[in-house]
């Protein structure tokens, strides 16, 4: 992990994978975001902070493209992407999990699995099982191991932890091999040793993936991101590394208050 | 105190299955059908009504509760379907034995029902396909709207068919190969009504291959968890509804078909059809073809009991017990036996 990288938008001089630039988004007379800037490097680990209400899941969604800004412009991989269906990013290697844990709750863990990468290979169509079908399913339960499932593969999606649901919903973004990794708070509701396991997970993740994590709990955010942007009010209030955004005395004033004091 | 009050809906559920129990076993001596127990030739009789009546129910309700399950459309066509799948197949029967009237089930091969069943089955899909084509596509979401559009539907192909077909009631032959008589305890009994129960097993196993053992019905059980979600993973469900629609459709003119087959087509078919598919599904639970199986028997079983076991002067009251047990059920499972909160 290198720290030199700290503001400076597209680490190594290469193109960023993601591309944000004053991006707008209003809702009636509410401006959820005021002209937001992003970048993140391939492989970046990068973690949006900020209150409720900041704006970080309105980004989120406009990356995705479950949202059409107002105005600015969302690339990914140097491709303009600002008006395409949030059905067709996946096959820009865009893939997200959602704040609330969403996974398919009556289908077992291994079907669950299968069924993000029949879609990911365009496989899905085909309604008998074929020999790559078998592959593909042997696929998906290796991927359940990645994710620590694989004591669970026949379990039903429904009957599983709240901790082995956000487990399997990493599971089936990684699934689709993305490029772009996009986690909606990913440890919020679980347990402490929950988190743990996430972290690690996380941590586990292939180095060419580029993370983006929106996350309330500044431990897990902290341990994971190689740079933190911290967003209030629909703007970006400072970008940096891990330690200099805990060190900045405006991100004590809007968010960290006294938990940092204590770190 | 509270958790007594919460568990009332079940202790009077309970009570009454209880009651109804021993009613038809001991106490039923003031009815048409007798006790159970000095009876059993009747009661037996009576129950094999319920498991064959609750065959056809399956049928029909079954791609009610799949197209809702997956789309939540409400398809208020649905009963049209079957009653067009029923003319259709009659006009096809008759065709092919060449004479329209007094067709005895002796000169009805098994052929010359089952072919008529698949064409007017085929014709009610392509119907139901068409309509969610073209009139339900770019409503997604719209529930409610969704809802009237099939109601109007299901009034102009009402009077369509009213045009097309006549206001008298027709009937289809059962096949001879299957019309004989079996004894019961001494009873006679009817085969083609087992035959009936047979055709819906057949189709509750094939649904329940399609969508638990093939990738199709893979995604259709996720679209039902969560369509946004399956969207997300970059498949087309647009294709995938379409799809469902057609099975659905399909579903319902095979139940059109064994319908016909079991007690005639008329205009008003289709109202009552549609309106015994709405009951057991809300019983079942919307969207669950564990539901409408489940459904199909309660609702079976209190149709084909309560004329049979009501005390004799009260045997009209009989369809009041089918919302008896609607109440009953919905005030233990809201949401319907198998339902999920949508």
């Amino acid at each position: 992990m290198t720290d030199d990288h700290s503001t400076d938008p597209g680490r190594n001089g290469a193109a960023p994978v993601v591309l944000v630039r004053s991006v707008q988004v209003a809702f009636g007379g509410l401006l959820a975001l005021r002209g937001i800037d992003l970048d993140a490097a391939q492989g970046e680990r990068l973690a949006i902070l900020g209150p409720n209400g900041a704006g970080k899941t309105t980004l989120f969604n406009v990356i995705a493209g479950d949202i059409t800004p107002t105005g600015g412009s969302v690339a990914i991989k140097g491709v303009d992407c600002t008006r395409l269906p949030s059905r067709r990013r996946p096959r820009l290697g865009v893939a997200r999990t959602y704040q609330k844990a969403r996974t398919f709750e009556g289908l077992t863990v291994a079907d669950n699995i299968y069924l993000a990468l029949a879609g990911h290979r365009r496989r899905h169509r085909v309604p008998w099982r074929t020999a790559a079908d078998r592959a593909l399913r042997a696929e998906a339960e290796g991927v359940a191991e990645s994710v620590w499932l694989g004591d669970h593969i026949e379990t039903d999606a429904g009957e599983l932890a709240h901790g082995q649901k956000r487990q399997l919903e990493l599971g089936m973004a990684i699934a689709t091999e993305p490029d772009v990794l996009m986690l909606d708070e990913p440890a919020s509701g679980l347990s402490r040793g929950e988190r743990e396991h996430l972290v690690d997970l996380l941590e586990a993740l292939p180095e060419k993936v580029t993370v983006l994590l929106i996350e309330h709990d500044m431990e897990v955010a902290f341990r994971i991101a190689d740079r933190v942007v911290v967003m209030a009010d629909g703007e970006t209030v400072t970008a940096g590394t891990p330690e200099a955004v805990r060190s900045d005395p405006r991100v004590h004033e809007i968010y960290l208050g006294s938990e940092a004091e204590t770190s | 105190m509270t958790a007594t009050r919460r568990r009332l809906p079940a202790l009077v559920t309970a009570a009454v299955a209880a009651a109804a129990v021993a009613w038809v076993l001991f106490l039923a001596a003031d009815t048409p059908a007798g006790t159970a127990l000095d009876n059993p030739g009747t009661f037996m009789v009576t129950a094999l009504d319920a498991v064959t009546f609750a065959g056809l129910l399956f049928v029909a309700a079954s791609g009610f509760t799949l197209i809702f399950g997956l789309m939540r459309t409400v398809n208020m066509a649905h009963g049209s379907l079957f009653l067009l799948a029923a003319y259709v197949a009659i006009g096809v029967q008759q065709a092919m034995l060449g004479k329209t009237r007094n067709i005895e089930p002796s000169e009805v091969s098994l052929v010359d029902w089952l072919v008529p069943m698949l064409v007017g089955a085929t014709v009610a899909a392509l119907a139901g396909m068409v309509i969610q084509q073209v009139f339900l596509q770019w409503n997604e979401g719209q529930e409610l709207r969704q809802a009237l559009i099939t109601l109007a539907i299901t009034v102009v192909l009402a009077d369509q068919m009213l045009r097309e077909f006549g206001g008298l009631a027709q009937r289809m032959v059962w096949p001879g190969s299957v019309t004989h008589f079996i004894e019961i305890f001494g009873q006679r009994y009817a085969t083609t009504r087992l035959f009936m129960l047979g055709v819906a097993v057949v189709i509750g196993v094939l649904l329940w291959l399609w969508l638990n053992k093939t990738r199709l019905g893979l995604v259709v059980r996720a679209g039902v968890d969560d369509r946004q979600m399956v969207r997300g993973l970059g498949i087309n469900i647009r294709v995938v509804f379409a799809v469902v629609f057609f099975a659905g459709a399909f579903l319902a003119g095979v139940g059109g078909v064994l319908g016909a087959s079991f007690s005639g087509a008329a205009p008003g078919t289709d109202g009552s059809w549609l309106l015994n598919s709405l009951v057991v599904v809300i019983i079942g639970g919307l969207g669950s073809i564990k539901g409408a199986a489940a459904g199909s028997l309660l609702y079976g079983t209190v149709v084909a009991f309560s004329p049979a076991y009501l005390p004799t002067q009260y045997s009209y009251y009989a369809i009041i017990l089918t919302f008896g047990l609607l109440a009953l059920v919905l005030a233990v499972r809201p949401y319907g036996l198998y339902g999920r909160p949508a």
